[in-house]
């Protein structure tokens, strides 16, 4: 006998099967953005500072 | 405040992200920063093209992008290889071993091929629309959407492999490494 699978069993497991996909994309997210945190929030370094001073100072580079 | 302090205090708000998408791009700290260096500079010069600021951020990460395929471009004309794309121009690029050091998920998206791994940071890491980053990229939004679901499915599997199979991933190259005996 081929099993009967409901209408709501095969949506039951779609989403389950796509929440499973969301939360390793979510972790894939998470883990990117840490990967990058320290250039992210790390200070800027001086040589942008006064690159950017001269820059709006009008001085030639 | 004048405008040159303005534009000034803005770029300055934008070099973090400048320097991540670099350092994605170029798979090294210092030229990445001397990336950001050139783009600043450009960005300085041309900074009347900028219509909207609102798209200064995408703005800028296309011009990073620009001034390291022109990089790249004058790499390989010194060493009269032919390139063909995109992919090609940053697969070029060297220096990977530095800052693959110590990151599981930063070593897994430096060996993604080129194109997928600048779509799949503009998106996840600087939060772009797929709009926006197909704009950065200059190729179609669908292009990019594809790219991003690409490199997405290759982080999970190498990233699941790397937990339940192999344990934690090489952090180094032995070769490399001062001292230690082949």
């Amino acid at each position: 006998m081929p099993q009967i699978v409901s209408k709501k069993q095969k949506t039951l497991e779609f989403a389950s099967g796509r929440d499973a996909s969301d939360s390793i994309d979510l972790q894939i997210q998470e883990k990117l953005r840490q990967s990058f945190s320290d250039v992210l929030t790390e200070p800027i370094p001086d040589r942008f500072l006064k690159l950017l001073d001269r820059l709006s100072d009008g001085k030639p580079q | 405040m004048s405008v040159k302090k303005s534009f000034r205090d803005a770029l300055l708000v934008e070099i973090p992200a400048m320097r991540a998408f670099a350092r994605a791009l170029c798979r090294d700290r210092d030229a990445a920063d001397d990336l950001v260096q050139d783009a600043l500079l450009s960005a300085w010069k041309s900074q009347l093209t900028l219509r909207d600021v609102g798209c200064l951020k995408s703005w800028l990460l296309q011009i990073v992008r620009n001034a390291h395929l022109r990089a790249v471009q004058s790499r390989a004309r010194l060493r009269a290889e032919p390139i063909d794309d995109d992919a090609d121009y940053a697969s070029q690029v060297g220096g990977e071993d530095e800052l693959v050091e110590g990151e599981d998920a930063r070593s897994v998206l430096m060996k993604l091929a080129a194109a997928d791994r600048e779509a799949i940071v503009l998106v996840v890491v600087h939060g772009l629309s797929y709009d926006e980053a197909a704009e950065v990229c200059g190729c179609p939004t669908g292009t990019i959407k594809s790219r991003v679901n690409r490199a997405k499915a290759q982080m999970r599997t190498a990233l699941t492999q790397d937990r339940e199979e192999r344990g934690p991933p090489k952090r180094s190259t032995p070769e490399k490494l001062p001292g230690r005996a082949a």
